[in-house]
C-alpha cells in the first residue's frame, strides 16, 4: 500500500521527471527494437541476395561409373529441388568458317546441348544477342573469332578428323561462363579455370551427331526452391552441404556436385562478417549511447533522489523498504519506457527499413528486457549506495541540500586519460598492420576478423566523453560572468554563480548531448564517406554517370556518339574502345582511350596509379602513341617494367584474325573505369585504330546531370545486344564491398541518423526540462522576489546555453574523432579507400538547428510554467 | 529607535483590503477579510495553524489573487514592478537560492531591480551585519543552520528597505535572543522608511510588542487587544 502511495505521489508531484526518465528509456528500447529488426532483415537479405544471384544452384556431373537415369531420379527426390535440366558438353578440336576473306579456324571448342526450357529456367546463363533463340547458337566471342553470324555456316571438326557443317541460327552471350564451365567436383576457389573462348550451343537432338567420337560430359543443372532456406546465410550454407552429402550418399559415387548455391552462401557468410562489423561499429555504439544517454537523463535526478533516500532513512525507513520503493519506481519508469519505446521502434522500422522488415517477438523481449535492466541499473544504484551506508552522520550530510564537491570518481581515477591512451595504442597497432581488420588467408575461403582493432573506437568513445566531462567541469566551475555585459536588471555574476553551483548537472547533460551529437555526427560522416566511395565504386564499374556498352567483339555496335549527345541531361560524351587482346596465352581486356579527354566523363583518381598521379600517367600515355598502361597484375605476372616492349595479339578489323602488335609499357594502373579488377590494358585509341584498322567503339561514357533520365532516353535507341547503365540505378542494386546492399546501408544509416537526432533532442530537451523542474522552487522564489519572467528565463538561459554549447562542441569533437577512427579502421570496407572524410553539412546543420530550436522551445514553455507562482508553490516557499 | 516611532500611525494606509475571499478547493481559507495597515503601523496576526495567515500575507503581498474582494496599496507605487520592490516578504521557511552565497542571496532582489554590483554588495553587507551574520557573507545556505538561513532571508528584506514588510513566522527557527533582535530590526526597517509591518506569528509575546493585533480564525479576521 505504501509503495502504491509512493508511486501515486511520484506521478502527481514529479510527472516531468518520471516521464522524462521513461521517455529516455523509450528511445533506448526503440533503438534496440529497430536494430534487432535490421539485424534480422539484413541476415535474411544476405541469404536471399546470395541465392538470387546464383544462375544454377547445383551442377551435378555424372561420373563414368554413374547412371544418368538413377542420378536424375535421386536429384528429383532431393528435398527442395524445383527443376532438373539435363546438359551435355563435349570438346571438339576446332570450329571453322569461311567467307570471301578466307578460312578462319578456332582452337579447341565446346559443343553444349541445352534443353529447350533451359533459358527460361536459368535466364541468367544465356543472353540472346542476335538472330534466333533456338537452333545452333554461337557464343559472341566465337562468332567474332569466326566472323560468323545468323545465316552463316560453320564447320565442327570432330575428334577423328571428320567434320560436320551446320548453319548458325543466332549469337548469344554466356554471362556466367565461369561457373557454367567449372571443373565440377573441385573445392570452390581451389584453382582458376578460365572459361573456353569458343562455344557453340546446339539442340539436344543434334548433339550426338556434332560430337561423334568425342568424350561427352553428362551434367544435370539443378534449381532449388529458395523459399525454404534459413534466413541466416551460415545456416543456409550448412543445410545445402547436408543436402549435398545426402545426395552423394544416395548415388554412391555416381555423381559429383558443383554446389554453386552453397559457394554463394559461404561467400555471403563472409559478407555477414562485414555486416557484423558495421553493426558493431555503428549499431552497438548507438545502442550503448542510447543506454548511456538514458542513464544520464535518469542521473540528472540523482542528487534529489539521494536526498530523498537520505531523508527517508533519517525518518526510519529500512534498506529493504527503500529498495522496494526504488524497485517499484524502476518498474514504473521501465513500463513507461517499454510502453512508449516498442511502438516508437515499430514506427522507426517502418520509416527507416525496407518493406518487409518487422519486429520479432524475440527482439521485442530483448528490447523490453534491456529497458528493465537499464531502469534498474540507473535508479537502484543511488538507493543501494545509500542503503549500505549505515552511519547517521553520512545520511544527515546527504540530506542537507549541499552540492557535491570534487571530481566524479571516473575523473578522479583518470579514466579519460587511460581510455584515450589505450585507444591511441590500439589504433597505432591497427595502423601499423595496414588497417587489416578482416583477414582472409590465401587459399582458405574463410574470413577471420581482427576484433581487437575495433577496440580503438570502442575505447575512444568513453575516453572522449569523460574528457569532455572533465573539461566541462573545469570551465563551468570557473565561470564568473565577467564575459557577460552587466546591464540594469541583469546579474551576470549571480547567473554565473548558478552555473558554477549546478556545474555537475549541466556538465552531465552536456556530456549526454555531446555523445548523442557525436553518435549522429560520426555516423553521418561515416555513412556520407561510405556513400561517396560506394558511388565512386559504382561509377568505376559503370565507367561514368551513364555508359552505353556493346560486348567486346560482338558485331553489334552502339550508334555514333554524336547521336547520343542530345539525350536529356548529357553534358559530355566520350568514346571508349574495348577490345580483347592476348598477352601470352591470356585473353585480357584492352581499352582504347583519348588521354586528353577521358577525364571529362570518367572518375579518375590518383590512387589508381601507385607512386604517381593519374594526370602524369595519362600524360605519359598521350606522349607515347604506342604506349600502354598495364594493370599491376599483368606487370607482375609477366615481369614487365616501364619502357619494356610488349607484343599483344589483337583482332584485325579487316581480316578478323589475331595478329601480334607492338606496344611499350609506360606505366602501371591498379584500377580504371569499366576495367576488371585483375588484368587489363589501357592504350591510345588512335593507335588501336591505326594498328587494327578498326575505329569501332563499343562503349560510350556520359557525364549527365540526371543519369536515370539519360539512361532511359538512350535505352530507346540502343542497337541489339547493347546495354545502358547509370550510376544511380546500379547503386540501388549493386552489393557494396561490405556485402550489404544499398538498401541495407540506407536502412542502417536512417536508423542511426534518425535515432542520433532523436537522442540529441531527447538529451537536450530532457536535461533542460529536468533541470528546470529541479529549479522550480528557486524560480518561484525569484518570482516572489520581484524577478520578471524575462529575468527568470535569463537565469535558465545561461544554464541552457552552457549545456547546448558544451554539448555541440563536445559532439563535434567526438563525432569527428570517431568518424576518423571508423573510416581508418574500416579502410578494407571502402572500395576505393577514401582520401578524406566527407562531411554532410546539410544533416549536421539540421541536427544542430533542431537541438537549438528544441532547447529554446523547452526554455520558453518550461521556464514559464516553472516560474508560475501558484498558491501551492508560494505556500511551499 | 523609540516606542513612539514604532507606534506612529499618523499617515494613510500602506495597504488595505476589503472583502477578501479565497478558497483552496472546497476549503475557504479567507472569508470576507477587511483590513487597513497605516504607515508606521505594526500589525500582528495570530491564529492557529491552517487558519489562513500565510495566505493572507501572500494576498497582501500581491503574490496571490483573491477569489473576491480587493487589495490596494495606497502607500506604495502604482506600478506593479516598483511596488513589488517596496514590499519585503519573509517566508516561513528560509527560502534562499542554494546556489548563491548569503551575501548574493541578500543582494539578489537589489540586483534584479537594477542596483550596481557594488551598491548591492554594500547594502547586503550592512543587512547581514544587522542580523549578526557579517562573518557568514561568503557561506552557501547549505553551510548555515536553519536559524542562520532565516536571518539571511530577513537580511534580504532589510537590504531592500521596503515600505511594507510582510513577515510569516520569521522567528520560528530562532532562539529568543535572535527572535527579538530580528523583530527589532524589522521594526526599525519600516520605521526608517515610514512603512508598515505585518507579522504573522504564533508567538503572543512577540505579537504583544507590536502596535496592533488581529486574530484570524477560520478565515475571518478579528481585531484583538493583547495589552
Amino acid at each position: 500500500m505504501r509503495t502504491l502511495s509512493w508511486l501515486a505521489g511520484l506521478i502527481r508531484r514529479r510527472p516531468v521527471a518520471l516521464f522524462g526518465a521513461g521517455a529516455s528509456l523509450a528511445v533506448a528500447v526503440a533503438f534496440i527494437a529497430a536494430l534487432g529488426a535490421f539485424i534480422s532483415e539484413s541476415k535474411a537479405g544476405l541469404t536471399t541476395r546470395a541465392a538470387a544471384g546464383v544462375p544454377v544452384d547445383w551442377q551435378v556431373q555424372v561420373t563414368p561409373q554413374g547412371q544418368p537415369g538413377s542420378v536424375a531420379a535421386a536429384l528429383r527426390g532431393t528435398p527442395g529441388v524445383r527443376t532438373v535440366l539435363p546438359v551435355e558438353l563435349a570438346r571438339v578440336p576446332a570450329l571453322a568458317s569461311s567467307n570471301a576473306t578466307g578460312v578462319r579456324t578456332t582452337g579447341t571448342a565446346y559443343v553444349v546441348a541445352l534443353p529447350p526450357a533451359y533459358a527460361r529456367a536459368a535466364p541468367a546463363e544465356i543472353r540472346y544477342l542476335l538472330g534466333a533463340r533456338q537452333g545452333v547458337l554461337l557464343q559472341q566471342q566465337t562468332a567474332a573469332n569466326l566472323a560468323a553470324g545468323p545465316g552463316s555456316r560453320i564447320t565442327v571438326t570432330l575428334p577423328h578428323q571428320s567434320a560436320r557443317s551446320v548453319g548458325v541460327d543466332g549469337v548469344v552471350d554466356l554471362p556466367q561462363a565461369d561457373s557454367f564451365f567449372q571443373v565440377v567436383g573441385t573445392a570452390p576457389g581451389s584453382g582458376a579455370t578460365a572459361p573456353p573462348d569458343n562455344v557453340v550451343l546446339v539442340p539436344p537432338d543434334r548433339f550426338a551427331d556434332l560430337t561423334a567420337g568425342g568424350t561427352v560430359i553428362q551434367q544435370y543443372h539443378v534449381l532449388f526452391s529458395h523459399r525454404g532456406l534459413p534466413s541466416d546465410p551460415a545456416a543456409a550454407a550448412t543445410l545445402l552441404t547436408q543436402r549435398v552429402h545426402h545426395f552423394q550418399a544416395q548415388v554412391a559415387g555416381g555423381a559429383l556436385v558443383g554446389d554453386n548455391l552453397g559457394a554463394a552462401l559461404s561467400a555471403a557468410r563472409e559478407d555477414a562478417i562485414y555486416a557484423q562489423l558495421l553493426l558493431l561499429l555503428l549499431g552497438v555504439p548507438g545502442l550503448a549511447l542510447a543506454a548511456i544517454a538514458a542513464a544520464l537523463v535518469v542521473a540528472l535526478r540523482g542528487e534529489r533522489r539521494r536526498r530523498e533516500v537520505a531523508l527517508l532513512r533519517l525518518r526510519g525507513a529500512r534498506p529493504s523498504q527503500l529498495l522496494r520503493l526504488a524497485g517499484a519506481e524502476s518498474l514504473l519508469t521501465s513500463a513507461i519506457g517499454i510502453g512508449l519505446g516498442v511502438p516508437l521502434g515499430v514506427l522507426a522500422i517502418h520509416a527507416a527499413l525496407p518493406a518487409g522488415a518487422h519486429l520479432s517477438a524475440g527482439w521485442t523481449a530483448i528490447a523490453a528486457g534491456a529497458g528493465l535492466a537499464l531502469a534498474a541499473l540507473t535508479q537502484l544504484g543511488p538507493v543501494l549506495r545509500a542503503a549500505i551506508r549505515p552511519r547517521v552522520d553520512t545520511i544527515s550530510a546527504a540530506a542537507v541540500h549541499s552540492p557535491p564537491v570534487g571530481l566524479p570518481w571516473p575523473l578522479r581515477l583518470g579514466l579519460d586519460v587511460v581510455f584515450l591512451v589505450a585507444a591511441g595504442i590500439v589504433f597505432w597497432l591497427t595502423a601499423r598492420s595496414g588497417y587489416q581488420v578482416v583477414v582472409v588467408p590465401e587459399g582458405v575461403p574463410v574470413a577471420s576478423v581482427n576484433y581487437a582493432a575495433l577496440l580503438g573506437p570502442a575505447l575512444a568513445w568513453p575516453g572522449l566523453a569523460l574528457l569532455i566531462w572533465r573539461i566541462g567541469l573545469a570551465v563551468l566551475s570557473h565561470r564568473n560572468g565577467r564575459l557577460t555585459l552587466s546591464r540594469p536588471g541583469r546579474a551576470p555574476e549571480l547567473e554565473a554563480a548558478t552555473v558554477r553551483y549546478r556545474s555537475r548537472a549541466i556538465t552531465r547533460g552536456a556530456v549526454g548531448l555531446a555523445v548523442a551529437l557525436g553518435l549522429a555526427t560520426s555516423t553521418a560522416i561515416f555513412t556520407a564517406t561510405y556513400d561517396r566511395q560506394a558511388n565512386l565504386d559504382v561509377a568505376l564499374t559503370v565507367g561514368a554517370d551513364v555508359a552505353v556498352t556493346a560486348p567486346p567483339g560482338s558485331s553489334a555496335r552502339p550508334v555514333p556518339g554524336h547521336e547520343y549527345a542530345s539525350a536529356p541531361g548529357v553534358q559530355a560524351v566520350e568514346p571508349l574502345q574495348h577490345r580483347l587482346a592476348y598477352v601470352g596465352a591470356d585473353l585480357q581486356d584492352l581499352y582504347g582511350i583519348r588521354p586528353g579527354s577521358i577525364g571529362r566523363v570518367a572518375p579518375l583518381l590518383d590512387s589508381f596509379v601507385p607512386g604517381s598521379t593519374i594526370k602524369a600517367a595519362l600524360s605519359s600515355l598521350a606522349k607515347t602513341p604506342d604506349g600502354a598502361l598495364l594493370s599491376a597484375e599483368t606487370i607482375h605476372d609477366y615481369q614487365l617494367h616501364p619502357g619494356d616492349e610488349v607484343r599483344l595479339r589483337l583482332q584485325s578489323g579487316r581480316s578478323h584474325r589475331y595478329r601480334a602488335m607492338t606496344f611499350h609499357v609506360v606505366g602501371v594502373v591498379k584500377e580504371f573505369p569499366t576495367a576488371p579488377k585483375d588484368s587489363f590494358i589501357i592504350a591510345n585509341a588512335s593507335y588501336l585504330t591505326k594498328v587494327t584498322g578498326s575505329a569501332a567503339v563499343s562503349t560510350f561514357l556520359f557525364t549527365s546531370g540526371d543519369p536515370p533520365a539519360t539512361a532511359r532516353a538512350l535505352r530507346a535507341h540502343l542497337p541489339p545486344g547493347a546495354q545502358v547503365h547509370d550510376v544511380k540505378t546500379d547503386r540501388a542494386t549493386v552489393a557494396s564491398a561490405s556485402g550489404l546492399a544499398h538498401t541495407d546501408l540506407t536502412g542502417l544509416s536512417r536508423l542511426e541518423l534518425g535515432f542520433g537526432l532523436v537522442l540529441a533532442l531527447a538529451c537536450s530537451a530532457l536535461a533542460l526540462a529536468l533541470g528546470i523542474t529541479e529549479r522550480r522552487r528557486g524560480l518561484v522564489l525569484l518570482a516572489a522576489l520581484g524577478a520578471s519572467a524575462r529575468q527568470r528565463v535569463r537565469f535558465l538561459n545561461v544554464e541552457a546555453r552552457a549545456l547546448v554549447l558544451g554539448g555541440a562542441l563536445g559532439g563535434a569533437v567526438i563525432g569527428t574523432a570517431i568518424a576518423y577512427l571508423l573510416v581508418k579502421v574500416l579502410t578494407g570496407i571502402f572500395d576505393p579507400p577514401p582520401t578524406g572524410l566527407t562531411v554532410p553539412l546539410g544533416y549536421l546543420a539540421v541536427l544542430l538547428g533542431s537541438v537549438a530550436v528544441c532547447s529554446e522551445a523547452i526554455l520558453i514553455v518550461f521556464g514559464r510554467l516553472a516560474g508560475r507562482a501558484g498558491p501551492r508553490e508560494l505556500r511551499d516557499l | 529607535m523609540t516606542d513612539a516611532a514604532h507606534r506612529r500611525t499618523d499617515h494613510g494606509p500602506v495597504v488595505e483590503a476589503a472583502g477578501l475571499q479565497l478558497d483552496f478547493g472546497p476549503t475557504r481559507v479567507l472569508a470576507d477579510v477587511t483590513l487597513a495597515v497605516d504607515a508606521g503601523a505594526e500589525l500582528a496576526i495570530t491564529g492557529r495553524s491552517g487558519s489562513g495567515k500565510t495566505t493572507l500575507l501572500l494576498v497582501l503581498a500581491g503574490l496571490l489573487r483573491p477569489d473576491a474582494g480587493v487589495v490596494r496599496w495606497p502607500g506604495l507605487a502604482s506600478d506593479p514592478g516598483r511596488r513589488r520592490a517596496q514590499i519585503g516578504m519573509v517566508f516561513q521557511a528560509p527560502s534562499l537560492l542554494p546556489e548563491l552565497t548569503a551575501a548574493q542571496n541578500v543582494a539578489l532582489p537589489l540586483r534584479l531591480r537594477g542596483s550596481s554590483v557594488a551598491s548591492a554588495a554594500a547594502l547586503a553587507t550592512d543587512a547581514l551585519e544587522i542580523v549578526d551574520l557579517g562573518d557568514a557573507a561568503a557561506a552557501l545556505p547549505a553551510q548555515l543552520s536553519g536559524g542562520m538561513q532565516q536571518r539571511v532571508a530577513i537580511a534580504r528584506v532589510l537590504a531592500g528597505r521596503p515600505r511594507l514588510v510582510l513577515a510569516d513566522e520569521p522567528t520560528g527557527a530562532l532562539d529568543r535572543e535572535h527572535a527579538f533582535g530580528v523583530l527589532t530590526a524589522l521594526r526599525d526597517a519600516v520605521a526608517t522608511t515610514g512603512g508598515s509591518l505585518v507579522l504573522a506569528t504564533h508567538d503572543l509575546e512577540l505579537a504583544g510588542l507590536l502596535t496592533d493585533h488581529a486574530v484570524l480564525t477560520d478565515g475571518r479576521l478579528r481585531a484583538a487587544a493583547l495589552r
